[in-house]
């Protein structure tokens, strides 16, 4: 049997780009791998509207390995889990109190980066390949926002960073181990029906890899297709706004209009699908272009 | 240039798990010949690049309207029935008035039922 190595509970806070969370358990292994992928964010005091984590066991039961508890602002959430699961819940919870603590945000399930000073999301479900993309973006030099999420300013329609460590699926392992990227082994965590996850912390990859506040130029729907030619076709505006008030999980709780906001966004961006099969040619393609694209806009001004 | 019309364009649903259903379901489209009507004038609607996304915060949907719905929209003024605009696309697109009158009136049938616009004499009263 495994040993917890419980201990006194302690509490650490993280400064994650512009979401300040706190994380409180006594389980030592646990606070061990959370400083380990989210060391870089470690603050010694509380940030505005910090999200207060705490993860325990539970009392003894016959469920032995699902023991344990994570609650949220002292609400448990999710309960019993097993111990490979605590990670991915507690990234979970974070997610899900963003919009209800941070409303000024517009939460778009988007990858989001930044290159040369213009953000690019990539909205897409779970499966589009975003978490994969990022990181071959993050290997050509793009700089990090969020894997999962793109956060927009209501009032001023800058995307932010939120920059989660990077959630790779076991199905993207190879590709990512192809780029020259470690998959830690052992460090592999039970996500719900996505089946087994690894966290990577952006700054594993490239020490400056975050990136700052930018405006949103380009809007990006990725969709994979095992070996499929890389493909970006231009789509209209309205189309992508469209398309991107579904993905918006925080639309009527806003602190604006969501649609006010998605309008207000699409209008200064150049929009896009996107076919990924090989994830370097992909890379590759959507960069040629982003940087054509720019070269133009500055030849027209 | 002068281009085809497109076919009506159906209103789009935000939800699309009753998207579906939406289709199934008969919209019983009213007979929209003759009458006038107007927009909601609570409704959002954004204009992108000739095209339009409206937002209804009473039922919490979003509808997207192609270049020529949303020009039969605009035309939803109160002042225009739907042979007039249909006379209008007939001037803007190649299409004869009896094809173009039949998806104005099916067109606006969608928005009625939708509740998006109401008749013109019903337009008193609504909040603005």
């Amino acid at each position: 049997m495994m040993a917890y190595l419980l201990g006194k509970r302690e509490t650490r806070h993280f400064g994650i780009g512009v979401v300040n969370a706190s994380l409180t358990t006594g389980i030592r292994p646990l606070l061990e791998q959370y400083s380990s992928i989210y060391g870089r964010c470690e603050t010694q005091t509380a940030g505005k509207n910090e999200i207060a984590v705490s993860v325990r066991r539970r009392p003894p039961s016959l469920r032995r390995r699902r023991r344990f508890e994570v609650a949220v602002n002292g609400r448990v959430q999710f309960e019993p889990l097993r111990f490979d699961e605590l990670l991915p819940y507690i990234e979970w919870s974070l997610n899900w109190e963003v919009p209800r603590v941070m409303p000024q945000y517009l939460q778009l399930h988007a990858c989001s980066m930044e290159l040369d000073g213009a953000g690019v999301i990539f909205p897409g479900a779970s499966g589009a390949g975003k978490s994969t993309l990022t990181l071959g973006f993050l290997t050509r030099g793009w700089r990090y926002l969020c894997d999962e999420f793109a956060l927009v300013h209501a009032d001023t329609l800058q995307l932010h960073p939120y920059p989660r460590a990077i959630c790779i699926k076991r199905a993207g392992f190879a590709a990512v181990e192809a780029l020259g990227i470690a998959v830690s082994k052992g460090r592999h965590h039970l996500k719900g029906a996505k089946g087994y996850v690894s966290f990577i912390s952006p700054t594993d990859v490239r020490a400056d890899a975050v990136g700052r506040p930018c405006p949103i130029r380009y809007v990006i729907f990725p969709k994979f297709e095992a070996g499929a030619a890389p493909e970006l076709r231009p789509i209209t505006r309205s189309e992508a706004a469209f398309q991107l008030h579904y993905v918006c999980f925080n639309l009527l709780r806003c602190r604006a209009v969501g649609l006010d906001v998605i309008a207000g966004l699409i209008r200064g961006a150049a929009c896009y699908r996107l076919t990924t099969g090989d994830l370097r040619a992909t890379c590759a393609l959507v960069e040629q272009t982003i940087r054509r694209d720019n070269r133009e806009m500055a030849q027209t001004a | 240039m002068r281009t085809e019309i497109a076919p009506p364009t159906p209103l789009r649903r935000a939800d699309a798990d009753r998207r579906e259903s939406e289709e199934k379901r008969d919209l019983s489209m009213p007979s929209v010949a003759g009458a006038r009507y107007v927009r909601r004038g609570d409704l959002i609607e954004h204009e992108l690049d000739g095209e339009c996304l409206i937002y209804d915060a009473l039922t919490a949907n979003t509808h997207r309207l192609n270049e020529t719905a949303f020009s039969i929209w605009k035309a939803c003024d109160g002042a225009h029935d739907a042979r007039a605009i249909a006379e209008d696309l007939t001037e803007r697109y190649d299409v004869a008035l009896e094809a173009a009158s039949d998806n104005v009136e099916r067109f606006i049938g969608q928005l009625v039922a939708l509740g998006l616009v109401v008749a013109a004499h019903e337009s008193e009263g609504l909040p603005a």
